[in-house]
C-alpha cells in the first residue's frame, strides 16, 4: 500500500498551506481528504486547516496542534478542522472542528487558555461552546 | 379496595414499562463530558441544540442531545467506567502532554545566562525523545524600553536559541519561531527580569 505524500510548506502564501497539527499517534487505518484528494495517514504526517480526517472501524489517532491543543479520535469518525488560527500578537485566536459521528476527546492549550470564548465544535445536533480544558464528545452515526 | 388498588399498580406498571421502551428506542445521538484535569478547574461547556442552551461546569457532568432540533438533556453525572467503553480507542492514542522550558538571557544581548545554558541541552534532550516532535519558540519582552526594541531583541532571542539547537542536529523544520513581544508577559504590567524570557514548548 503507498501512503500518499503530505506537503508542507513553512511560512508559504496562503493560509491553507500552513500546517497546524501533526499526526503524533495512530492506530489502523485513517485518511484525510485535503483539495480533493484522499490521502491515507502516518504517525509524523501534518494536518491542514480544512483537513476532513475519517477514522476506519478499527483505528483511532492523536493529534498535537501548534498552541498545543491535543485531540484523539476513536474508530468510525468523521470531522473537519474547520477553523484554526493562533496568532498572540495580532489577538486571533480560533478553534472551530466539525463532527459528523465518532468519538473524540479532547485537551486544551493556549487558544482555550487565551481566548475562552474561541473552542467551539458543531455537530448534527449541537453546537458546543468549550471554555473547559478536557472533554469528550460522542455523535452516533446518522441512522 | 382491593380490586381499585390492584388496578393503579397495573397502571403504573404499564406506564413504567412505557418509559422503559422509549427510553430504549430513543437512545441520545450524541454525548459531551466534561473531563478533570489535574488539580486546575475542570471550565465548563455549554450545549446549543434546538434553541436551547444547558452547561456544566463540574468534572464528569454530562449532557446528551437526541435529534437535530431537540433541546440537551440536563445535566448528569456520567459513569467513569463507561469512559473506557466508549472513548477507549481515541484515550489510548492521546499524545503526550507538552514540556514547556523557560531560558534566559544576559541582559540586552542574545546570550543565554549559565543556568540557560545548562537549561537548553534538557529542551535538546526532550526533542530526541519524542518520535515526531514539534518544537515551539517563543521570544517575551518586559515593559521596559519602547516596543519595537523589546520585540526584536525577543525574536533575536528566539532565532538564537533555534540555531543553537539546529547547530546540535535538530530538524530545522519542526522549530517554530516566534515572538510575542509584550504580550503574555508572566508578571503582567511591570519592568521585569522575569519577563525577558524565550520559552521552548516541546509537543
Amino acid at each position: 500500500m503507498i501512503s500518499g505524500v503530505v506537503l508542507f510548506s513553512a511560512g508559504s502564501a496562503g493560509a491553507e498551506s500552513v500546517a497546524i497539527a501533526r499526526v503524533k499517534n495512530i492506530d489502523g487505518t485513517v485518511h484525510v481528504e485535503r483539495d480533493g484528494r484522499r490521502i491515507q495517514l502516518a504517525a509524523g504526517d501534518r494536518l491542514m486547516r480544512g483537513d476532513r480526517i475519517e477514522t476506519g472501524p478499527a483505528a483511532a489517532l492523536g493529534m498535537a496542534f501548534s498552541d498545543s491543543t491535543m485531540l484523539s479520535l476513536g474508530p468510525d469518525t468523521r470531522i473537519v478542522l474547520r477553523e484554526y488560527a493562533f496568532t498572540p500578537a495580532e489577538g486571533r485566536f480560533s478553534f472551530v472542528l466539525e463532527m459528523a459521528q465518532g468519538t473524540l476527546a479532547y485537551i486544551s492549550g493556549l487558544i482555550a487558555k487565551l481566548m475562552p470564548d474561541a473552542v467551539r465544535i458543531e455537530t448534527p445536533a449541537s453546537t458546543v461552546a468549550v471554555r473547559g480544558t478536557r472533554f469528550l464528545a460522542r455523535v452516533d452515526p446518522a441512522r | 379496595m382491593e380490586k381499585r388498588l390492584s388496578r393503579e399498580w397495573i397502571r403504573r406498571l404499564v406506564w413504567a414499562l412505557a418509559l422503559i421502551v422509549t427510553a430504549a428506542a430513543c437512545e441520545p445521538r450524541e454525548t459531551f463530558v466534561l473531563l478533570p484535569e489535574g488539580g486546575r478547574a475542570p471550565g465548563s461547556i455549554a450545549v446549543t441544540g434546538g434553541g436551547v442552551t444547558r452547561g456544566v461546569d463540574a468534572s464528569w457532568e454530562a449532557i446528551d442531545v437526541g435529534e437535530r432540533g431537540e433541546q440537551p438533556s440536563l445535566p448528569f453525572r456520567y459513569r467513569t467506567s463507561s469512559a473506557a467503553r466508549q472513548f477507549g480507542a481515541a484515550l489510548d492514542q492521546q499524545p503526550l502532554p507538552p514540556t514547556l522550558y523557560i531560558l534566559h538571557f544576559e541582559t540586552g544581548t542574545e546570550n543565554l545566562t549559565e543556568a540557560s545554558s545548562e537549561r537548553i541541552v534538557d529542551v535538546f534532550t526532550a526533542i530526541r525523545d519524542r518520535r515526531w516532535p514539534d518544537v515551539g519558540i517563543v521570544g517575551h519582552s518586559d515593559r521596559v524600553g519602547d516596543e519595537d526594541e523589546s520585540l526584536a531583541l525577543s525574536l533575536r532571542r528566539a532565532e538564537a536559541v533555534r540555531d543553537i539547537l539546529v547547530s546540535w542536529g535538530i530538524d530545522p523544520d519542526i522549530l517554530e519561531v516566534d515572538s510575542h513581544g509584550e504580550y503574555n508577559p508572566l508578571v503582567p504590567n511591570v519592568p521585569e527580569p522575569g519577563n525577558r524570557r524565550v520559552e521552548v514548548t516541546v509537543r
